[in-house]
């Protein structure tokens, strides 16, 4: 049964240690991102933003953020003697989700640029579609995996017990 | 259970059990309050009460309620009736 | 309001015996899912309270029976606050249903039985569908069925509706009811009111022009609840003022609270012996929520999802549209090429296959858009997407349950309109109405991909993102308007039932990707083909001579006797003549440009065509972009809003209204968009 009360120190620290991880990482890809705009738009071809093989950009670097943001109130609501465990789930969906998401866009960008031969993508490699979030994909496949897989096994496992 | 105090559901904090025991405001819109489930003498959980709607619990059925109407719903918590019964044992 | 008296028919003869059914229940208990599974037919699944709005007729036949099934609105009780609710009551009153089915779920069997008391009390002939069986034991409850049925004194059917499990019992139980009688629902009141009650149904007796077979003690208790329709109906039934007048003068104020009150009492007597009640507990979902409603997360996850939706739209649907786009060009240019009869390759290669061929690359990403939908409706976080709008709703005048119609916008703002029925105040609703043309549509889907696509590049997902908010935007701050001057007013009281989360299946969000797809498809057979060969005539007169899609057709007379009006705007007569055949369906504008801009030498798809071109750049399609969104809701949408708001005024006031805030956004955006040197 579930409360709304209390909570597991291990929780806690996996919360601050994800969320921070995240965060930090968010702000660099946002403040870079708009960075890479603005050359873009001053057609500054030789800045050092352009040369990152992983451009980066501001709404995918937001959608490490909010990721960051979930998991950071968690933590305060642990610190609060609460329960924070829809916020680390909710945290790994998003996550997961936004990492599945930016997966098939670079494999649909891999179609059109080798199978499709598109115009727009002569000059683009597959590197240029990944995104920041997929390298950050360990972090919440761990802690799927250690707070949501091990329930979901199981009750898998109950429910063959009990057929 | 007159001295009582009765606080209206948006006061009550997360997490408490509360019973509800009036529903102010006119008396259609009680009515059908009460035919949706959410009547004077039945035991609610508050699981959200800190902006916009509160959300509560009766049984497997979850409600939002505005701030408007969650004024006008009078509660008394039910634990602390649990205590006074006690009480009055050990008297 | 007849109750209609069983008629005992002669089986012998083998003809079929029609049984008229009803199906009522609780909102979101599984009516329109066991109506699918009772009929075969497709109405609308989802997992929030108010998803049917209309009553349906489907039929099955077994043994000697053929049933005329109809699934009806969800409600609570036959007190009807709201217009989805009062059509499921005035078919279980007026309808003549000679069994009710009613849904129960069975995690929330008290409540659910309030509404089998109300119908057991008017006289009808009740089963009881016990759905959602699979769940009790994760409750924690359970219900001894045999046990209730005894209490109840109806017949009570376990059942899995979404498994189709428990229909043949159903059919036995209908059956069974259908033949004999049902004993009347023992619940008696207080003195005083059974006391107001055989006074009344005395006086009731005495007047002769009320129907036989109407049940007088229901008649009665309505009188004494001060029902607001029972004098119309007395009326109706000529009894005279003064006897109106007497009669309800018996009801008071708290009668209403007594009778809803003994109905809880008996209630609780009857389940006490059968259901073992699970305590109320904070669950898994309940922790979820209290996330996805958060202070500050709230909005920031809802629009996130709402951007990754998109860019999942524009992902998936740019290899599978190149690949459409290909053929159709290549089948255009073949066609025109070697038909010897020139004016037919024309009709068929630039008109047919090029307007529709631009019409008909729109369909991965249109489906894709409906299949993200239905799995939003199906885990249930519509509703919670509603309670996080709720505080911003009620700063601008409604509240979050107005939000629900502008999200189901999303897919086609027809039924989003209807959805609006189960709003509870007539002013929410019809302001709610009227600003949901502004929830940008399907249809609308294929200009932005379109023109977003070939001019923003990696940000195309993000731009359509920002053209969905700007509608979003524009909508929220029109009900405000309307709030401060024809609509004035506060809101109904923000009450709404948040569902349990289910994991989205699959298969069930294909079959509902494909029942909306399937609209777009019959769409583009029908009225976009008319469309596209009305605009390919008009583009290749005057006969002989001229060139095709050329400034002396008669299709640029027209286009560009209006250009002067939408010359700030940065569009030319060809974009004119596309926008006013999209008064029509909004796909009608590729579709018109792809006759007029695709057709004629070219041999490739609209994409290339319009780059190759040289008339479209960045700021006008746009500009374009932002006209489509806010402009004139489509014939299908004025003709439900009519119905809708039953106001020719208001409904005109729309077409207005948008068109100029339309002009007015565009207009902005192209002439900002020039002074900062974004022009041509
Ligand atoms: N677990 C479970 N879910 C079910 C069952 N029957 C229906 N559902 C789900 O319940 C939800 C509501 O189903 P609907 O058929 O749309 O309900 P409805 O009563 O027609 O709802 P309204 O039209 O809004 O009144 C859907 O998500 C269904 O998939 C069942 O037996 N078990
Ligand atoms: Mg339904």
């Amino acid at each position: 049964m579930e409360t709304l009360k209390n909570t597991s120190k291990d929780i806690k620290t996996s919360l601050l240690l994800g969320s921070l991880i995240f965060l930090i990482v968010a702000l660099a890809e946002i403040v870079l991102g708009a960075f890479k705009i603005y050359a873009d738009t001053k057609e500054l071809e030789e800045h050092w933003v352009n040369a990152i093989p992983f451009p980066p950009g501001i709404f995918p670097g937001l959608s490490i953020l909010i990721v960051g943001l979930v998991w950071l109130a968690g933590y305060f609501i642990c610190i609060r003697g609460q329960n924070a465990k829809g916020y680390l789930s909710v945290g790994i969906v998003i996550a997961l989700g936004f990492i599945l998401l930016f997966i098939v866009i670079l494999l649909t960008d891999v179609f059109n640029a080798y199978a499709l031969k598109l115009e727009d993508y002569e000059d683009w490699t597959a590197l240029a579609s990944l995104r920041w979030i997929i390298f950050l994909s360990p972090i919440p496949i761990f802690l799927a995996i250690k707070y949501e897989g091990f329930t979901v096994l199981r009750r898998r496992k109950e429910q063959l017990q009990q057929s | 259970m007159n001295n009582e105090i009765l606080v209206p559901l948006g006061f009550v904090s997360e997490g408490k059990k509360v019973r509800i025991v009036s529903i102010s405001g006119g008396t259609r819109l009680r009515n059908r309050i009460n035919e949706m489930g959410l009547r004077e003498g039945i035991d609610v959980i508050i699981i959200k009460n800190s902006f916009g709607p509160v959300i509560i619990a009766i049984g497997q059925t979850r409600f939002a309620l505005g701030r408007g109407i969650s004024a006008k719903i009078l509660t008394e918590s039910s634990e602390r009736k649990v205590e006074k019964w006690l009480l009055k044992l050990k008297k | 309001m007849a109750i209609k008296t069983k008629k005992v028919k002669d089986i012998s003869d083998g003809s079929k015996i029609t049984i008229n059914i009803a199906l009522a229940g609780n909102p979101n208990t599984g009516k329109s899912t066991l109506f699918n599974a009772l009929t075969g037919l497709k109405q609308k699944i989802g997992n929030w309270s108010g998803v049917t709005v209309e009553k349906k007729e489907g039929k099955r036949s077994f043994n000697n029976f053929e049933l005329s099934i109809t699934d009806l609105p969800g409600t609570y009780s036959l007190s009807a606050s709201s217009l989805d609710e009062q059509i499921a009551r005035d078919f279980i009153i007026n309808g003549n249903p000679e069994v009710v089915v009613q849904i129960v779920d069975a995690s929330n069997l008290e409540r659910n039985l309030y509404l089998t008391t109300m119908l057991r009390e008017l006289g009808a002939r009740v089963v009881i569908a016990l759905n959602m069986m699979d769940l009790l034991k994760k409750d924690g409850s359970s219900i001894d069925v045999q046990k209730l049925s005894t209490e109840l004194g109806i017949p009570v059917v376990p059942m899995i509706a979404n498994k189709k499990i428990g229909i043949d019992d159903l059919e036995k139980a209908i059956e069974s009811v259908y033949q004999e009688d049902q004993k009347p629902m023992g619940i008696k009141y207080s003195k005083e009111i059974e006391n107001a009650l055989s006074k009344i149904q005395k006086m009731l007796e005495t007047i002769p022009s009320i129907p036989s077979d109407f049940n007088l003690r229901w008649l009665a208790t309505q009188i004494l609840q001060n029902n607001s329709e029972i004098p119309t109906l007395l009326e109706s039934w000529n009894v005279k003022s003064e006897i109106v007048g007497e009669l309800t003068s018996f009801s008071k104020e708290d009668y209403e609270a007594e009778i809803i009150d003994s109905k809880y009492e008996y209630i609780s007597k009857v389940t006490s012996k059968a259901w073992k009640k699970a305590e109320t507990k904070v669950t898994r979902s309940d922790l979820i929520d209290r996330v996805v409603t958060h202070k500050w997360l709230g909005i920031p996850i809802f629009l996130m999802i709402m951007w990754g939706s998109f860019q999942f739209v524009f992902a998936i649907a740019v290899p599978f549209m190149e690949l459409v786009d290909m053929f159709f060009g290549w089948l255009a240019g073949l066609l025109v090429e070697s038909i010897q009869i020139e004016w037919l390759g024309s009709l068929l290669g630039d008109g047919i296959v090029g307007g529709l061929g631009a019409v008909l690359i729109f369909v991965p990403p249109i489906f894709t858009m409906f299949f993200i939908l239905s799995i939003l409706e199906d885990s249930g976080y519509l509703a919670r997407a509603a309670f996080v709008m709720d505080k911003l709703m009620v700063k601008f005048g409604l509240h979050g349950h107005s939000f629900i119609p502008m999200l189901l916008g999303f897919g086609c703002n027809v039924p989003a309109i209807m959805s609006t029925r189960s709003l509870k105040n007539n002013k929410d609703r019809m302001i709610t109405i009227l600003i949901n043309p502004f929830m940008s549509c399907g249809a609308r889907m294929p200009v932005f991909i379109l023109f977003a696509g070939l001019f923003f590049g990696a940000t195309a997902g993000t731009v359509i993102f920002a053209l969905y908010i700007l509608g979003i935007v524009v909508a929220i701050l029109t009900a405000f308007l309307l709030r401060k001057t024809f609509f004035k007013g506060t809101s109904a009281p923000f009450i709404m039932e948040l569902p349990p989360y289910h994991s989205p299946k699959l298969r069930s969000a294909t079959v509902a990707m494909w029942d909306k797809g399937k609209m777009y498809l019959k769409k583009a057979g029908t009225i976009i083909l008319i469309g596209v060969v009305f605009i390919w005539f008009l583009a290749a007169m005057p006969f002989g001579g001229v060139e095709y899609g050329g400034p002396d057709t008669w299709l640029a007379t027209v286009g560009t006797f209006f250009e002067p009006i939408f010359k700030p705007l940065g569009f030319d007569w060809r974009i004119v003549v596309a926008l006013i055949v999209g008064f029509v369906a909004k796909e009608l504008i590729v579709g018109s440009l792809g006759t007029i801009v695709g057709g004629g030498e070219s041999d490739e798809g609209i994409k290339s065509a319009i780059l190759a071109d040289g008339g479209f750049y960045a700021l006008n399609s746009l500009s374009l972009m932002v006209f489509t969104l806010l402009y004139f809701p489509c014939a299908a949408v004025v003709g439900v809003m009519r119905k809708e708001t039953g106001s020719w005024r208001w409904t005109i006031f729309t077409m207005v209204y948008s068109t100029v805030i339309a002009w007015l956004f565009a207009f902005a955006v192209f002439q900002i968009g020039s002074l900062m040197g974004f022009g041509l």
